[in-house]
């Protein structure tokens, strides 16, 4: 094989041994299997001419098809009604749902600590509201989902939106959650979840996340506020540097300022949330 | 877009149409790739079916019983050096559901000449 069919093989099998985590055994096993001997037949096949491109073109053109058998697999294999919670336990795809309460929760706590300090100058009082909405919306919603999924789905969807409406820089957390939410299967709308309506046992609830996947879901977030923050040009104008730190640009500062505020309290928030679901943990082990 | 119950869709016909055709020629089972050549070879496709496409549809018809499928047997595929090919072959409820398609794309041709059976 040339150097450039290798690297189709490769490329390919990345991206079925992506869509096809987290499926069952059988179904996980048996895709991968049948692309291998497709991806071998088509490179051996004497009346292919340009094989390499032809598998480049039939991965990137079977994408869109990919992702929606991986999203019907997962529905068959989890069942409609047990979806939502099954998921949110799997510890492969448990992430979305701590993600997503820190960000609701850091969103409400920056938006509480905006009006505290009175920050109402130039329309910060409305976007201070607005997030606090956002993050009451996110966490409302993520209590919704145990009990109504199809309602609850949406009402996370509305947080997001309104997050991002709210604060045109809350683009990433918005897209975290909404993207991550269809890729866990968590905000994937059925009819039939509409009629779910499932008493939860104890450790079926979102706080049933492993206390280390909130240290990590806080600190991931923190480091993409961190990466905003540093590629957000407004912030730091060009103009200003150590020996002329700007300090007559208020608002440049305040941004600054209030995006470390967020990556700090994001950061806590997810040290809290992980240290009480540890203390629960041991406190259920001791018992 | 939701199918109708027991609608199947365009490349489902051909993948059928196409099963007909290579057990009409003595292949009565067929791998992925196969298929893929073979609905090229006979014009239905300018390329040949993607991956996801392709394996996606193979799956459902299966599931809806107009195909059936095994693995081939694994001292072949090691005798010829390659991996094991997943088999296919069509189904009578498959060759009952390719004529009724037949039938009502011939029923359209009468109004709409462009149209053609699978």
């Amino acid at each position: 094989m040339t150097g450039v069919e290798v690297t189709a093989v490769r490329v390919v099998r990345w991206w079925a041994q992506l869509y096809t985590r987290g499926l069952p055994a059988d179904d996980r096993e048996r895709r991968r299997l049948e692309l291998e001997s497709d991806l071998w037949e088509h490179l051996h096949d004497p009346d292919e001419q340009t094989a390499s491109r032809s598998v480049l073109g039939r991965f990137l053109r079977g994408i869109p098809a990919d992702v929606r058998w991986r999203y019907r697999t997962l529905l068959e294999s989890r069942g409609a009604r047990q979806r939502s919670h099954d998921m949110t336990t799997t510890q492969r795809v448990q992430w979305w749902a701590p993600t997503t309460m820190v960000i609701g929760v850091t969103v409400a706590v920056l938006a509480l600590l905006g009006l505290g300090f009175g920050e109402t100058e130039s329309g910060g009082w409305a976007v201070a509201v607005g997030w606090l909405v956002a993050g009451v919306v996110l966490l409302a919603g993520l209590a919704v989902m145990r009990s109504r999924p199809l309602v609850g789905s949406w009402v996370v969807i509305a947080g997001a939106v309104l997050l991002a409406l709210a604060e045109p820089v809350a683009i990433l957390p918005t897209i975290v959650v909404i993207l991550g939410g269809f890729w866990t299967g968590n905000l994937v709308i059925s009819q039939r979840r509409a009629e779910a309506t499932i008493p939860l046992a104890r450790r079926q609830s979102f706080l049933a996340a492993r206390w280390y996947v909130w240290l990590m879901a806080a600190t991931a977030l923190g480091a993409i506020g961190f990466l905003v923050l540093m590629m957000w040009p407004a912030v730091t104008p060009d103009h200003c540097t150590e020996a002329n730190p700007c300090w007559q640009d208020s608002a440049a500062w305040a941004t600054w300022i209030l995006s470390w505020m967020a990556a700090v309290i994001t950061g806590a928030v997810g040290l809290v949330l992980g240290g009480l679901r540890f203390l629960a943990r041991h406190r259920t082990r001791l018992a | 877009m939701r199918r109708k119950p027991g609608a199947i869709l365009p490349l489902e016909a051909l993948i059928l149409a196409t099963a007909v055709g290579l057990s009409k020629a003595g292949v009565e089972q067929f791998h992925g790739f196969q298929l893929a050549k073979q609905l090229r070879n006979d014009g239905e496709q300018q390329k040949l079916t993607a991956h996801g496409t392709l394996y996606k549809a193979l799956t459902r018809m299966e599931k809806a019983g107009l195909l059936e499928s095994v693995w081939e047997d694994p001292d072949t595929a090691v005798e010829e050096g390659r991996p094991r090919r997943r088999l296919y072959s069509i189904t009578a409820k498959g060759r009952v559901v390719l004529a009724n398609t037949e039938v009502e794309v011939g029923e359209l041709a009468r109004f709409n000449p462009g149209l053609r059976a699978p």
